[in-house]
This record gives C-alpha cells, sequence and structure tokens, in this order.
C-alpha cells in the first residue's frame, strides 16, 4: 500500500528557481480578465480591434507591432518626466518588495514592484539605452518579444494602480505611474480587459458604467424615493439634470444600481432632502467613476468631459462629488489639467453653512465628506448615534482618496459623530500605509477572483484582528470599488463583516425633521439592538 | 554570473591601472589622459540626463500624498506630508535627500505575548546602512577637498581632525573609513540574500563593487602604500589649473584610486547614480498637494473625442420623454 | 520520558522547521520573505500558517477540540486554496510535520511505548491531512459560490440592488 507521504514525495514541493529576466506567464483560469469584446473596442475606436482572449496562443497582434510599441515608448517618454526618470533612478534597493498586496497574498516575486517596473524597464534599456543596446541582457536589457509583451499584460493587469509602494520608495517611484504606461502600450496594440473597456463604452454612450439609459435610471431615483418614504414618512426629491440648481451632484453610478451602495445612496437622498440643498442629478453626467484611467489617458478625459459640460450646461455654481476611490484620483489631479479650467464655475461654498471651500477653489468640486463634516462640524444635522449601535465599525482607507488626496479625517470625523462603535485598523495598514481592496483599476472581474481573494488577504488579515479583538462586523469605507469588491473577500476571509459607505452611517443616524418613529436601518433590518451590541462589551 | 561578471570586471580595471603604471609607466595616461576624458565625460553626460529629463514635461500632477489634506479649517492638516506650499516641498524633498524619510517609513508592528498589546517599530537596518552610507561617503568628499583648495577653509581641516579624533594608530584611522567600509558591506552582503538577489542586475554589484574598491584604494594609501600627500596635492592642482605633471613620489596604489575613481565619474551619468539628482525631479515627491486650488497644465494636452450632450439626448430622446427629464430648451423644473 | 514530553519540550524547534519546510514551497524569494518578516499584518501568510500549525500541533498532542483543529486547518488552507496551489500540494503541509518528526527527535527504537505513542500520532497526522483535504475542497466551492454570485448578480463587481434585478429579469 502507498503510504500518503509516499505520494507526497511525487509532488513538486521545490519552486523552480531561475531568474525574472526570462519571460514565463500561463493564464490560468481565476488569475486574468478576459479580453475585452469587439463591440466595445469598436465603439470606442481603440487600436487593432478584435475578438480576443489573453489564453489565446496567437494574440493577432499587427505585423508592425513591436515598431508601433517602441514608437509608443519613444512618445511617452518624450511626454512623461515620471516615466523617463522612473526608468532610470530605480536602484533597487527593494523597500518597495513587500509592500505590494499581491507578492504579499501570492508569493509571486513579479509582483514585487520593483519587477513590475523592471518588465518594462529591460525594454527601455534595451532600446533607449547605450549600456542595453551594447551588453544586452549583462545590463538588464531584454528584447521586445511577444512572450515579454505577455508577461506586460499579465504583470500590468495585476496592479491594481493603489500607490502604496511610492509611500515606501525613496525616490518615490510610483508603479501605478509605470502600470499606466505599460497598459497605453499594451492599448497601441489592442490588449484590452473586458472588465476596464465594457464599462468605459458604456460610460462614454449612456453616461454610466452598467450602460442604463435614462428612464431606468430615473426608476431607480423612483425606487429610491419610495424606500425612504418608507422607512421615514417622508417624501423626498430628487431633481435630475434640474437647469439652475446650485450644485451639481455626481456619484458613482454603482451607488444607484448595486448593493450595498444602494444604502449610501439612500444617504445622500435624505440628506440632501434634510439640509434642503439646492441641487440637481444629470442623467448625461451619472457617472463619477472612471474607468479610462484604468486604460489610457486619452479615455480618461474622453469620459471625465462630461462632468465640466454639463455643469456648464446645466449652470450651476459648483460640483459636489460622491463616495468613490479612482473618481476622486480623477478629480483632484487630472479633472482640471484634463477638461478645465472651470471658470463658469465659482469657488465652491456651502450654502448651509456659508464655509467657502477654499481648497476646491480652482477644480470647483467638494468631496461629500468634506461637505458633511463641515455640515456636523457646524452642528447643522441632528444626529441619533445609537441607530449605528448594532455596527461596531471600522474604516478602510480606500486607496486613492488616501495616497491622491490626503482625506483621512473627513470620513473619521463623520463616522465618529454617527457611530458609537468604531474601531481603528492596525496602524501600519490605514491612512497612506492602507492595504488595496485588490480589485481596484479594473481588475474586478468575477473570472479574476482568485487573484482579487490574493490580492486582498493583507486587507482581510487586519479587518480579522479587529474582528477578534473588538467584534468589528463593519467595514466603513469611501469606495464604489470598495464596495463591491469587499463584500466577496470578506465573505470568504472574515465572514461576519459586512460593507457600507460612510453615508449609509449618516442616513440612519440622520433625525429628520417630520420623521415618524424609525423601525429599521437603511437596510430594513430592525434597530431596536442595543442589547445585541451591549453584549459584546 | 551576475556577481562574478562585475567582480572580474572591476579587478580587471585595477590590474589594468596597477600594470600600467608599474611596469609601463603609463602614469601620464591613467594618471593625466584617462582623468580628464572621464571627468569630461561625466559632466557632459551628467548635464545631458538631465536636459533629457527636464525636456519632458509633468504632464499631471501626481504628488504622492502621506499625509493629511488641507482642507476644512478645523482639521489639523499635515504640512510636509501633504504640503501645499514652496516651503512644505522643500522640506519634503530635504526630508527626503538627508534622512531618507521613505525608507524609515517601514514599521512594522510585532506582537508581543500579551496579545493585546501592538507594539510599532521600524524596520531600520536598511534605512541606517543606507544613511550612514550616503552622509560618510559625504563627509569624505569633503574630507579630500584638501587637495583642491588652496589655502585649505579652515572648516575642512575641522572636519578633517573631528573625522580622525580616533588617534589609535599612526596615521589615525578616519571614523568615515571605518563606517563607511562597514556600510558598503552591508550593502553588498544584502544583496547577495535571496529576495534582493532576484531583484539586482550585474550592474548593481558593479557600482558596490566599484565602490568598495575606491574605498579600499584609499584606505590602503593611507595606512599601507602611503602616499606623500603635499606630492599627491600638487599633481591635483596640476590637473586642476590645465598644468598637469607626473610627479615621482606618488605610487601606483595613487594611480588605482584615481583611475578607479575617474571610471566611476564616468559611469555615473549612465547608471542609477542619478538617482542623485533624479529624487529633486521626482513628480511624486516635489508637487504640492494642491491640485484643486491651482490647475495644473498639460503642455501636450490634445483636444479628444466627446460624446456631447447633443449628440446623447439625440440618442436618447425618447427615454429622457418617458422619464420626464427635462430636454435641453425646456426648462421645466422635475419638482412635481 | 514519554513522547509527549519530548513534544512539549522541542515544541517550538519543531514548529519553527515545520514552518520553514511549509514556506520553501513557496518560490525563494517569497519564502524569505514569509519566514523573516514578523508583523502580523505585513506578512499574513506567514502569520497564519505560523499560527494555525501551533493550533495544530497542540491539538494532535492535546486532542483538542476537533473545532480548534477545523478552524487552524482552515485558516492555512484558505490561503492555499486560493494561491495556485493544487490540494495534493496543498494537504502536504500536514505530512510534512511527520517529516520534521522523523528528523527531529530521537527515538529510542526499543521503547516500545514510544513507538506506539508515535504511530498513534502518526495516525492522527494522516487522519488530519484528510480533514485538510475535505476543507480545500470546502474553500475551492467557496471560491466558485462567490464567482457565481458575482456573474449573476454582474454590476461591475457589485450586487445589483434588487430593483435593478427585477427590472433586468422582467
Amino acid at each position: 500500500m502507498n503510504k500518503p507521504e509516499e505520494i507526497v514525495k511525487d509532488i513538486e514541493l521545490t519552486p523552480k528557481k531561475g531568474d525574472w529576466m526570462t519571460p514565463e506567464v500561463e493564464f490560468k483560469k481565476g488569475r486574468y480578465c478576459y479580453g475585452a469584446p469587439l463591440k466595445h473596442q469598436q465603439y470606442l475606436e481603440l487600436p487593432n480591434p478584435r475578438e480576443w482572449q489573453p489564453s489565446d496562443i496567437d494574440w493577432r497582434l499587427p505585423d508592425n507591432w513591436q515598431e508601433i510599441i517602441l514608437k509608443g515608448m519613444a512618445d511617452l517618454l518624450k511626454k512623461n518626466r515620471s516615466f523617463r526618470l522612473f526608468m532610470d533612478i530605480c536602484v533597487r534597493c527593494g523597500a518597495c518588495a513587500d509592500k505590494c498586496h499581491f507578492f504579499i497574498g501570492s508569493g509571486d516575486p513579479k509582483n514585487m514592484p520593483v519587477l513590475r517596473a523592471e518588465l518594462l524597464r529591460s525594454v527601455y534599456r534595451r532600446y533607449f539605452t547605450l549600456q542595453g543596446r551594447l551588453l544586452g541582457r549583462l545590463a538588464g536589457a531584454r528584447d521586445l518579444t511577444v512572450e515579454v509583451l505577455k508577461e506586460w499584460f499579465y504583470y500590468f493587469y495585476q496592479c491594481t494602480e493603489c500607490r502604496r509602494c511610492s509611500v515606501y520608495c525613496p525616490y518615490g517611484i510610483d508603479t501605478c505611474e509605470i502600470t499606466m504606461i505599460g497598459r497605453e502600450l499594451l492599448n497601441l496594440v489592442g490588449c484590452n480587459i473586458q472588465w476596464v473597456v465594457e464599462p468605459a463604452s458604456n460610460c462614454f454612450r449612456t453616461g454610466n458604467h452598467l450602460g442604463v439609459p435614462p428612464h431606468a435610471f430615473k426608476e431607480t431615483f423612483d425606487f429610491a424615493i419610495d424606500e425612504i418614504k418608507d422607512l421615514t414618512g417622508i417624501k423626498i426629491e430628487a431633481p435630475i439634470n434640474r437647469k439652475g440648481a446650485e450644485i451639481l451632484f455626481v456619484a458613482p453610478s454603482a451607488d444607484y444600481f448595486a448593493s450595498p451602495h444602494w444604502f449610501t445612496f439612500l444617504g445622500y437622498l435624505m440628506l440632501f432632502h434634510e439640509i434642503g440643498l439646492d441641487y440637481t442629478w444629470s442623467a448625461y453626467a451619472s457617472e463619477g467613476g472612471n474607468f479610462g484611467l484604468f486604460h489610457s489617458m486619452e479615455l480618461a478625459k474622453r469620459l471625465n468631459a462630461k462632468i465640466y459640460a454639463e455643469a456648464k450646461r446645466l449652470k450651476v455654481k459648483w460640483i459636489l462629488g460622491g463616495e468613490c476611490g479612482h473618481m476622486w484620483r480623477v478629480i483632484h489631479q487630472y479633472m482640471d489639467t484634463f477638461n478645465g479650467p472651470a471658470d463658469f464655475l465659482e469657488v465652491p461654498v456651502s450654502p448651509i453653512t456659508g464655509t467657502r471651500f477654499e481648497h476646491a477653489k480652482s477644480t470647483k468640486m467638494v468631496h461629500i465628506t468634506e461637505f458633511t463634516a463641515d455640515l456636523i462640524y457646524n452642528n447643522i444635522l441632528n444626529l441619533d448615534k445609537s441607530r449605528n449601535d448594532k455596527w461596531r465599525v471600522t474604516f478602510h482607507d480606500s486607496c486613492n482618496p488616501a495616497r491622491s488626496m490626503g482625506l483621512f479625517e473627513e470620513p473619521r470625523f463623520i463616522i465618529k459623530n454617527t457611530c458609537n462603535h468604531f474601531y481603528e485598523m492596525p496602524e501600519n495598514t490605514i491612512k497612506e500605509r492602507t492595504f488595496c481592496c485588490g480589485s481596484g483599476a479594473g481588475l474586478g472581474a468575477d473570472e479574476n477572483i482568485e487573484m482579487r481573494l490574493r490580492g486582498g488577504l493583507p486587507r482581510a488579515n487586519a479587518v480579522d484582528y479587529v474582528r477578534k479583538k473588538h467584534g468589528v462586523n463593519m467595514l466603513a469605507c469611501i469606495c464604489a470599488i470598495d464596495k463591491a469588491a469587499l463584500p466577496p473577500l470578506l465573505e470568504y476571509w472574515v465572514p461576519g463583516v459586512e460593507v457600507c459607505g460612510v453615508h449609509e452611517l449618516v442616513g440612519n443616524a440622520l433625525i429628520m425633521k417630520g420623521e415618524k418613529q424609525r423601525e429599521t436601518n437603511l437596510r430594513g433590518e430592525p434597530l431596536n439592538t442595543e442589547g445585541e451590541a451591549e453584549e459584546k462589551e | 554570473m551576475k556577481i562574478a561578471l562585475p567582480f572580474f570586471a572591476i579587478a580587471a580595471i585595477v590590474a589594468v591601472i596597477y600594470s600600467g603604471v608599474k611596469f609601463y609607466n603609463l602614469q601620464i595616461f591613467f594618471g593625466i589622459v584617462l582623468p580628464y576624458i572621464c571627468f569630461t565625460l561625466a559632466i557632459v553626460g551628467f548635464i545631458a540626463r538631465i536636459i533629457r529629463w527636464a525636456a519632458s514635461p509633468v504632464p499631471f500632477h501626481i504628488t504622492t500624498v502621506c499625509g493629511q489634506q488641507k482642507s476644512l479649517p478645523w482639521i489639523s492638516h499635515s504640512k510636509i506630508e501633504s504640503p501645499t506650499t514652496g516651503m512644505g516641498v522643500l522640506l519634503r524633498v530635504i526630508g527626503e535627500t538627508i534622512v531618507f524619510r521613505s525608507l524609515f517609513r517601514n514599521d512594522r508592528a510585532s506582537l508581543y505575548k500579551d496579545k493585546s498589546r501592538v507594539i510599532y517599530s521600524s524596520d531600520k537596518l536598511l534605512w541606517a546602512g543606507a544613511l550612514l552610507f550616503h552622509w560618510f561617503l559625504f563627509i569624505i568628499v569633503l574630507r579630500h577637498l584638501r587637495l583642491f583648495l588652496e589655502p585649505v577653509p579652515y572648516w575642512v581641516i575641522t572636519l578633517q581632525n573631528m573625522d580622525g579624533i580616533l588617534e589609535t594608530t599612526i596615521p589615525g584611522v578616519y571614523i568615515s573609513n571605518v563606517i563607511v567600509s562597514l556600510s558598503v558591506l552591508y550593502l553588498i552582503l544584502r544583496r547577495f540574500r535571496s529576495r534582493i538577489r532576484y531583484i539586482s542586475l550585474p550592474a548593481d554589484y558593479f557600482i558596490l563593487f566599484l565602490l568598495g574598491s575606491i574605498i579600499l584604494s584609499g584606505i590602503l594609501m593611507r595606512h599601507i602604500y602611503r602616499v606623500d600627500i603635499l606630492d599627491a596635492k600638487a599633481f591635483i592642482m596640476g590637473l586642476i589649473y590645465l598644468k598637469p605633471l607626473v610627479h615621482e613620489g606618488l605610487g601606483a596604489m595613487f594611480y588605482v584610486h584615481l583611475g578607479l575613481v575617474s571610471v566611476l565619474f564616468m559611469y555615473i551619468p549612465h547608471s542609477k547614480l542619478m538617482h542623485m539628482a533624479g529624487i529633486f525631479l521626482s513628480p511624486t515627491r516635489n508637487l504640492k498637494n494642491d491640485s484643486r486650488m491651482k490647475r495644473h497644465i498639460n503642455p501636450w494636452g490634445y483636444p479628444v473625442k466627446e460624446h456631447t450632450y447633443d449628440e446623447w439626448e439625440e440618442e436618447f430622446k425618447d427615454a429622457l420623454k418617458e422619464a420626464g427629464i427635462p430636454l435641453e430648451g425646456e426648462d421645466v423644473r422635475l419638482r412635481q | 520520558m514519554g513522547l509527549k514530553d519530548i513534544l512539549v519540550e522541542k515544541r517550538s524547534e519543531i514548529l519553527n522547521a515545520w514552518s520553514d519546510m511549509i514556506m520553501d514551497t513557496y518560490p525563494p524569494d517569497a519564502a524569505v520573505f514569509y519566514k523573516t518578516e514578523k508583523d502580523r499584518f505585513l506578512n499574513p501568510v506567514g502569520y497564519i500558517v505560523n499560527e494555525g500549525i501551533g493550533h495544530i500541533y497542540d491539538g494532535l498532542l492535546n486532542g483538542g477540540s476537533a473545532e480548534t483543529l477545523a478552524y487552524a486547518i482552515d485558516r492555512i488552507i484558505r490561503v492555499m486554496a486560493v494561491q495556485d496551489i493544487p490540494p495534493s500540494k496543498a494537504v502536504s503541509f500536514v505530512f510534512m510535520l511527520k517529516k520534521v518528526l522523523k528528523d527531529l527527535i530521537g527515538i529510542d527504537t526499543t521503547n516500545n511505548v514510544i513507538i506506539q505513542e508515535l504511530n498513534d500520532l502518526y495516525d492522527r497526522i494522516e487522519e488530519t491531512a484528510l480533514v485538510a483535504f475535505d476543507v480545500y475542497m470546502g474553500c475551492r466551492e467557496d471560491i466558485s459560490r462567490i464567482r457565481m454570485d458575482e456573474i449573476r448578480q454582474h454590476g461591475y463587481g457589485a450586487t445589483m440592488n434588487p430593483h435593478i434585478l427585477k427590472r433586468r429579469r422582467g
């Protein structure tokens, strides 16, 4: 009889050794995202459109694909100091190596940020530097082969552009930039993923990622209004495309189409009603998110243009933005550059408190947590924290608002004023050192689930810690991708912890004028649960 | 291979210079021609590289923010980690260059036996090694100024005296030499470790071996193969004033040291050592976090194809009417 | 000295060797990281494995509760199940304990009591491995279920809200 350990002997236990210079990629199910459908490539007029899958042996690249990529590289080097600099100055000190959630979770050494960049840098050396041309492999240079291209695709679509490594790099080298450049280059020869191109194409056409037309968009608002009526007895209004409103409100479309985002959406509507905000939604600019950012700067700009255009058309004074991560990367760091100057708008002033949002005086767009924190600070809102007593809350800093904006205290201030039980995760996993959900930058596809679960392990592990220590059962965040990606992630790693937006907590705690006695929270769960929370103390 | 090749390359350079001087009397070549060529190439290459970087614009505002933004007046704002002023940026970049702020960020939380207590410490070894190496290398460079300046400034002499304060041997051991040697050794050994070894290229070893051999030759020259300091100075002053003269008293070790330094200088513009200049240009660190306060201009920004409101309304007219959403032109308020 | 005393005495030595052996199944560069990074938040894989094998070891020794044992196995296997590690290889981490024991404890082969105890322990290890196999399959089922849920309620990763779902179906 074979003893188990004898069977085990046949299993390959020692990992393959070798150096990273030899490209080696295997597209296994669960670990890569599907290619973009032809229809959407064509709608966006992307280069080299074709039906295509990364697992195909023949990628049907254009005949002169190398020339296209190298030309593209030369062009991007000329246009981006970041690219040129980051290619030249890395000293491979390794400080970034263990900062990537994909490396931590998977152990795949090519997920070390330094190596992700080396994939591109090796080609840069080969074609753009003297020593690379002369010494080749010895100088760390590689020829641009199909295998190298495949490796680029595999690893540049295994980076969530979370920028955590850039915090630790002594020269500020930002792998997000490298990944963006890598994806731009891949796009030149028509290598895109469905999960980025399809929502981008939908968004370009209809205004939102799901491609939901205006009447369906309006319908969800009617549902929300009904739900709020049932909950509070108050019939609120949600104006759409209303000209002359003071403020245009733009949120990620997931807020009104998806769950648990939906409850955040209810929270916004209740808040705006309660303070009597003169505002409007837009069916044309009905998407705050921008999947173009995960594809190319050009596509990001094309999608982003709608927000200012709509603000101009509706003649609003300024713009308020909902809870979304990469949307705020675009708004905070790109929008003004892309589609500004917004000289037809005014410096945002809160009509309720009179606070002038000087920090947004050029872009003229304010983050909802900045707006609400200001309301709470000025004692405008009547809040009953105990309505959130069911939850023992922790806050997950979403990568983009954290490392691109520095939006740390505003959401925390709101949570502390709407909840009685708030617990921070360990210090080295929050704020600028926060761990990504593992599904950002367009990687949240269901077919990519294994990779996402790996990438999300460091975040989930920190959640697990506060769950065990403080009984945390609710993870609040301000990002639509987080709200989509974290529930399955936590279901796998830390069952029993739910996910919500910060404005869901606001909606729960908000005592509205003339409301009836609330029996349930926004999720329809009974409110009277003080006993439960006490028990855990 | 990755390690052996750079090692032998350095060994070959040393052997060529040493034998060239010792057996073929090529002092003029290694002492005068080579330094002139290398230093010219270094300066030209360095400037060319900087110009090349500067020629590429920074199209987008990509600050990596590491602290609370400046927003509402009652929220205390992190003035250096999320700078909004030129001073803030300056302090941030200075923090990166003189104390290696970002390397210092490597926090570790370790759980002690009492499981409820989390204690934070920092993995400071790389930070300390790198910091000591850079600072003491800088001190050594400053100390060398006594060979380049006449009269020797007072502060150089003071620095030298402080550096040599441990007069345990004659001539005294410089603290900086000891520390730099140890830190280079640490940086080399570190690259032998598995994870760092995987990411290292031959060039990474080459540069460390080169620096190591320069330091070693310098130390040898001071303690074993003594070189007359006045001769050395006269020789160097000759080089500086473009009146080079070969001095008899300088031994082969001097030429090895000088030759290696020349090679290093020539190599700088083509190597990762350009990080010394690059860090000041790094857009994630040298931009303010003020992108909503001030518009950042993209010099190559170009118009893109948009889906305009009019096109959109045309496409969804029926749906909009069905939903009762006001169309352009009809300024109907939605209030029922 | 009985087997148990030996095992208690050499606990940390055995656990270290066991842990190292598990980590060595990763690429060397990752293995170094998993072995040396002591921060439980920066190195969840290392932390989970070390915590887990500690529980399993104690459970095997003291006949700890089935629940604790299952939980510890689940934690470790849950990680491996998403890491491109096939079931056979994942489960092998349990058998590695046998190898470690053989290498590390000098057994007096004439002492029949100890040999008997050791054989019993080996049997328990094998049973544990069978449990681990079940756990692995459970984790894979979790993954497919999570994925199927996403596909069913496809909304760019988000679970669609009930109203939209109704509308789409109708």
